[in-house]
């Protein structure tokens, strides 16, 4: 991509890539292991609930 | 105190995975150590989640666990810093004429060669719409300061695009 040395096009390019880069993206999908973890979260959770009944 | 039920607190803390991996890769450049954090700090999350005062953003807490073991886990091993696992390499052989290819053109590269501090700004304020009050609040500095860290980390960019400033492969991330 040509790089116009304007400063107006210069802080947009900026401001895009930041976000681009480093907001997240909602619709890459979750690697497995995020889910895994939540899911052995409330699996244990479940089963202090339930000794604790 | 706040237990929560269950499928609410996962459902919660699902909703930012994707903002959480967003923060982690721009403070440590390396996508798998990224994600590990990630991990980490939703495992601290679920098991202090009677310490999260619901009437607080929940996304700014999140954030403050995982930038806490972050620098946690800087101070323990230095070699953190430095994350070259998918940094672009050039072509090993580069004729003169194509030396310009290798001019500061790659965002990501560039961005990691600012320090850590402006890194964390410009991440929170640019990439993540915090406001440099939210954001000062969460680094512990007051709100001049952050603004001042983004507006050096903006103005270095800009200058090493605008310049295309070359960097050798090799070159370290300072933080």
């Amino acid at each position: 991509m040509e790089i116009n040395k304007n400063n107006s096009d210069l802080n947009a390019l900026i401001e895009d890539n930041l976000k681009r880069f480093f907001q997240g993206n909602i619709d890459e999908p979750l690697p497995p292991r995020f889910l895994d973890l939540l899911d052995q979260l409330q699996q244990e959770f479940d089963a202090d609930e339930k000794a604790g009944e | 105190m706040n237990t929560g039920k269950p499928p609410d607190r996962a459902a919660a803390l699902t909703a930012h995975i994707p903002a959480l991996r967003g923060f982690a890769k721009g403070l440590t450049r390396d996508a798998s150590l990224a994600d590990d954090m990630v991990q980490d700090t939703l495992e601290k999350a679920w098991r202090n989640w009677d310490q999260f005062d619901p009437d607080t953003e929940l996304r700014a807490w999140l954030f403050t666990i995982l930038r806490n073991s972050f620098l946690s886990n800087l101070r323990k091993d230095r070699r953190i810093r430095v994350g070259t696992e998918d940094l672009p390499q050039p072509p090993l052989s580069v004729a003169p004429e194509h030396e310009a290819a290798l001019t500061m053109r790659d965002f990501q590269r560039a961005f990691h060669t600012l320090p850590l501090h402006q890194r964390e700004a410009l991440i929170l304020v640019g990439a993540q719409g915090f406001s440099y009050d939210a954001a000062a609040r969460l680094c512990g500095v007051a709100p001049g300061t952050i603004k001042s860290r983004a507006n050096r980390g903006r103005q270095r960019l800009a200058r090493m695009m605008a310049e295309g400033t070359q960097l050798p492969a090799d070159t370290p991330f300072p933080t």
